[in-house]
């Protein structure tokens, strides 16, 4: 890749010590730190006995260390792995699903015309309104119904309705060149070929902050989790997390925090990785409005 | 001759009427039971090892455990409903004294009167409980549940910091206003004023809360759990107090719903709290010896409350006889020593209450158990979550100092009302 | 859908609209199932009064909108959730906008990496499992933000305990936990506003507020309004920070709408009215959203 020369990224970094950038650069990072101190403070709660989390004046680094917390957060007697592997499956089907469905759905309406498409759009368009919690109980009845209850089925098929993600594979579409696409109808490829080999593969950025927002959303949801599973086999990590603070309380507060650090890691680990390919996404599809 | 015929006909009638519920199932039978229960590793390391002793007399049964995680009873009701609700409806189930109302109310438990006064193992437990205890699983005069834990509220206390000020400890008929002498000599405060340690704190959930009303012979509502009360005059002195507590004698810090104070006692920030048993067990596993504890202060009446854990079979079970099996081995001596020496809740059993590991810590432990014989069970009505709500948002407005105490009464009393008439009695 | 044929086929009927039809089923379908479905089942409940239990269903007409409709308890929750997402969508995307702004210069790319992170991090962690820190911060007595307060010399803050406030502390964590998401929205967007104008400009002899103002924030007006357009959703939405902090207190100062639905459907055990008030929040959610929409398009006319 043709970038910068070493020396014009030097000089680039030098230019951050310009006085008028300074300015602004101290605030920013500052900033950034504060953004981060919760964070920091419950990693740092996380080695700490019980007592000292909570005193005053707070210290972000622990007098004693104590990596207990996370051996006892691993074995206790809630399954903490069985459940990070549950987060996980449910996560990864319920993203990979929302990927195919939506980008599929938005190939329709992007590059197809058929009749009721803007109907059918905008029926679709409406569903981002709808408060989760309007739907959770005649979910949960249905479920109870076919007995599909405390399966990760229960959680996957729901979150598969996702008015956000056609909404924004179709507004990505929507920007990108059709050329190709055409090119390949004229030659008589399949439409099943044309969205698999070209449209698809168009959409990377557009999948890849879709997709961490659908992974996010379901690894942090806790409400739907809570309603529609019950046995602990099929729990996944918020609700694992708030059982381990007790009916009345006195929990813990070192082995919480340390379940609730390993609970977040993955996602940073994902972000930090893909950063580029997630930003890219996201910015493209807000620029239509 | 046909008289002693039809005696010895009738006996074997009552026999056979008996032995349907004291017959156990045969070892071998093949069958899947539920059980409801909250998820906390206590409940799951119990369940599991209860599960192994029952394995050992029916292999063949499967136990499903439906573990329900939540941080009050409201919930954990609003779940068991939702669970009994729908064709999932477990075999054997959890709850506490602030659920019976609602569950026995809507006939959702299996009758246990028979089998209570005859089975033997059953005797066995009840003679070894606190009967007063049993009163907390009543409802309407039936009681289908049987006590596994329980617990009571009373006053934790800072043996270090009552040293350092020169005081001794409060002693069993405490009154209020010894209460308010003694935090106000706990109460530090540092050079720039700001106070660093608080002589009490006030209890943030409903059930410590309670208390203050029971001493002062009052509760939010009237004892048949039916209508609001709290236009009583005593109700209005305990809130008042409370308040006093925090912004008059500043001896507490700002009210905060469901914070029990645990924290803060283990930061040695506050020199008491009233708290459950469960403090014990942060205590030790902090290592913090210095506290001991006593009863509750009162004012007109010197009461402890008391809420009971029982387990009840459902209507809706298919095997009866082999849930009851399995209800035994959930009570029996073995579960009750482990309730102890998981030093959580306090055991049903007097006897579980004398082990060593139980009496250990505080100095005072015989108060927990001692409290069971004089306890007054929390009032409950079917639609406690609904109460429950109502109560800790209004008073949460008062004690916060975001509202008066008169328009606070006026509203409690309006919404209690307006609550207690949806429900069916 | 191979072959000739195809360019008479497009419009109705025609391989074409097949192709759409297939492609669109999986995600409507779903839609349809999990989404529109329980929608209708809950006007179908707010018409009734549900017996959790039984399942047992008696029809009672408007009575449900006429309980919810005459609870002061409900009215103040609604007004509530339009104090916070006044704040809420001020402070997400003002933020958002201000931190943009302020990273759209030259960097480093680790600093510009790091620094992106940073503000981005809150927004991957769950709600739930962030208040318990935030309720320390802002406990009264016993907090961390009083602390430094006292330690110089201001008069500590009812954060959560004072109904006065309480809401802003809410709409402090909820910006807290989600402008990131909009920082980088907008960030992209200014970055992608093209040099040549604003060289022009400069050239012209405008300075820095100036360019903004009159370049850079009429091209970036459309991405700006749909950060408001999904801030609002998202706002009037809210739950779960409310839920943990506040709980709606102290009294209901804080409570919001799909508090009290939750409340009504999980605590009253009332389908009815939970269902009732949900559908309420609905409209209210749609008149809003369609309100923005149609402000959008008369900006972007001009």
């Amino acid at each position: 890749m043709t970038g910068p020369s070493f020396g014009a990224r030097v000089l680039s970094a030098l230019a951050v010590l310009h006085w008028r950038n300074l300015a602004v650069m101290i605030p920013l990072c500052l900033g950034g730190v504060i953004m981060m101190a919760p964070l920091l403070w419950m990693f740092s709660a996380s080695l700490r006995p019980e007592g000292e989390s909570y005193r005053l004046p707070p210290s972000l680094l622990p007098d004693s260390f104590n990596p207990d917390s996370y051996r006892h957060a691993l074995v206790s007697g809630l399954p903490f792995v069985r459940m990070y592997w549950n987060s996980f499956v449910v996560a990864a089907a319920s993203t990979a699903g929302v990927l195919l469905t939506a980008s599929m759905a938005a190939f329709a309406f992007a590059r197809l015309r058929f009749a009721g498409a803007s109907v059918l759009f905008s029926i679709m368009f409406i569903g981002m309104m709808v408060p989760p919690a309007l739907v959770l109980i005649p979910i949960y009845a249905g479920f109870a119904a076919l007995n599909l209850l405390d399966t990760p089925l229960a959680l996957i098929l729901p979150a598969l309705a996702s008015s956000f993600g056609v909404y924004m594979m179709r507004q990505f579409m929507l920007n990108q060149p059709r050329a190709l696409e055409e090119a390949a109808m004229i030659d008589g490829a399949s439409y099943w070929t044309i969205y698999w080999r070209i449209s698809l593969p168009q959409l990377g950025p557009a999948l890849a902050a879709l997709g961490i927002i659908t992974f996010t959303g379901s690894w942090n949801n806790f409400i739907s989790p809570f309603v529609l599973i019950k046995s602990l086999e099929q729990m996944t990590l918020p609700v694992g997390i708030v059982a381990l603070q007790g009916v009345f309380a006195g929990a813990e507060t070192a082995v919480l925090m340390a379940a609730t650090v390993m609970a977040i890691l993955p996602l940073f680990v994902v972000f930090l990785v893909a950063q580029r390919f997630i930003i890219e996404g996201l910015t493209m599809t807000g620029i239509k409005g | 001759m046909k008289r002693r015929l039809f005696t010895a006909g009738l006996a074997t009638l009552a026999l056979a009427g008996r032995a349907a519920y004291a017959a156990p199932p045969p070892a071998d039978i093949k069958a899947t039971l539920k059980l409801f229960r909250p998820a906390t590793e206590a409940d799951i390391s119990e369940v599991n090892h209860a599960i192994a002793r029952f394995k050992i007399r029916y292999p063949n049964v499967e136990i499903k455990v439906q573990y329900t995680p939540t941080a009050s009873w409201a919930e954990y009701i609003n779940q068991l409903m939702n669970a009994l609700s729908s064709g999932e409806s477990p075999d054997v189930l959890n709850i506490a004294t602030e659920g019976v109302a609602t569950l026995v109310g809507r006939n959702l438990l299996y009758d246990l009167s028979d089998i209570l006064a005859t089975d033997p193992d059953a005797k066995e437990l009840l003679a070894d409980v606190e009967p007063n205890l049993l009163n907390a699983l009543r409802y309407n005069g039936k009681l289908d549940l049987l006590p596994t834990e329980w617990n009571t509220v009373v006053v934790f206390y800072n043996t270090d910091m009552f040293q350092e000020a020169g005081i001794a400890p409060p002693a069993a008929g405490w009154t209020w206003d010894d209460l308010v002498t003694t935090a106000e000599k706990l109460t530090k405060r540092d050079a720039a004023g700001n106070i660093k340690q608080f002589g009490y704190f006030v209890p943030g959930g409903q059930f410590a809360l309670t208390t203050w009303f029971q001493t002062n012979d009052t509760d939010r509502l009237t004892p048949d759990g039916r209508k609001s009360n709290v236009r009583d005059p005593k109700f209005r002195e305990s809130l008042m107090f409370l308040h006093d507590l925090i912004h008059k004698y500043k001896v507490a810090p700002t009210f905060t719903v469901n914070d029990t104070g645990y924290a803060a006692f283990s930061a040695r920030q506050a020199a008491m709290i009233s708290g459950l048993h469960p403090l014990v067990r942060v205590l030790r596993d902090a290592k913090f010896t210095s506290a001991d504890v006593q009863v509750v202060p009162y004012r007109r009446k010197q009461v402890n409350i008391c809420g009971v854990m029982g387990l009840a079979m459902t209507r809706a079970t298919k095997n009866p006889a082999l849930a009851w099996e399995f209800m035994k081995v959930l009570i029996d001596r073995d579960m009750e020593n482990e309730i102890a020496g998981n030093v959580r809740s306090i055991p049903a059993r007097r006897s579980s209450a004398d082990l060593p590991v139980w009496t250990a810590f505080p100095q005072h432990w015989s108060l927990f158990y001692g409290a069971a014989a004089k306890a007054k069970p929390l009032t409950a009505p079917p639609n406690f979550a609904q109460v429950e709500q109502i109560m800790m948002r209004n008073i949460e407005a008062y004690l916060t100092g975001n509202r008066e105490i008169d328009p606070t009464i006026d509203n409690l009393d309006q919404e209690l009302a307006q609550a207690m008439s949806r429900v069916k009695w | 859908m191979s072959g000739s044929g195809r360019r008479a086929g497009r419009g109705l009927g025609g391989p074409e609209a097949r192709a759409g039809w297939l492609f669109v089923a999986p995600a409507f379908l779903l839609y349809a199932a999990f989404l529109l479905v329980p929608v209708l089942a809950a006007l179908l409940f707010s018409v009734t009064e549900v017996d959790r239990f039984t399942w047992q269903t008696d029809f009672v007409g408007l009575d449900n909108f006429r309980y919810i409709w005459s609870d002061a308890h409900f009215w103040r929750s609604f007004l509530n959730t339009f104090e916070f997402i006044s704040l809420a969508v001020s402070g997400n995307v003002g933020m958002g906008l201000l931190v943009a702004v302020l990273l759209e210069r030259r960097m480093p790319r680790v600093l510009l990496y790091l620094l992106r992170f940073a503000y981005f991090m809150p927004v991957l962690v769950a709600t739930a499992l962030v208040s318990l820190v935030w309720k320390f911060l802002y406990s009264t007595d016993l907090g961390i933000l009083n602390y430094y307060l006292r330690a110089i010399g201001l008069p500590a803050l009812g954060w959560l305990s004072d109904g006065r406030i309480a809401m802003v502390s809410i709409v402090i964590m909820d910006v807290w936990k989600h402008f990131g998401f909009f920082m980088i929205i907008l960030l992209a967007a200014l970055q992608g506003v093209p040099r040549s104008l604003v060289e022009s400009a400069s050239l012209d002899g405008a300075g820095g507020w100036r360019i903004f103002w009159h370049v850079k924030l009429p091209l970036i007006a459309p991405v700006v309004l749909f950060c408001i357009t999904y801030a609002t959703i998202g706002g009037l939405q809210v739950f779960d920070s409310v839920r943990i902090l506040t709980n709606g207190g102290p009294g209901d100062a804080s409570a919001v709408l799909v508090l009290y639905m939750y409340e009504q459907t999980f605590g009253a055990q009332d389908l009815g009215t939970g269902s009732a008030a949900a559908l309420t929040l609905l409209v209210v959610i749609v008149l809003v959203t369609a309100l923005q929409f149609a402000f959008s398009r008369k900006v972007a006319r001009e």
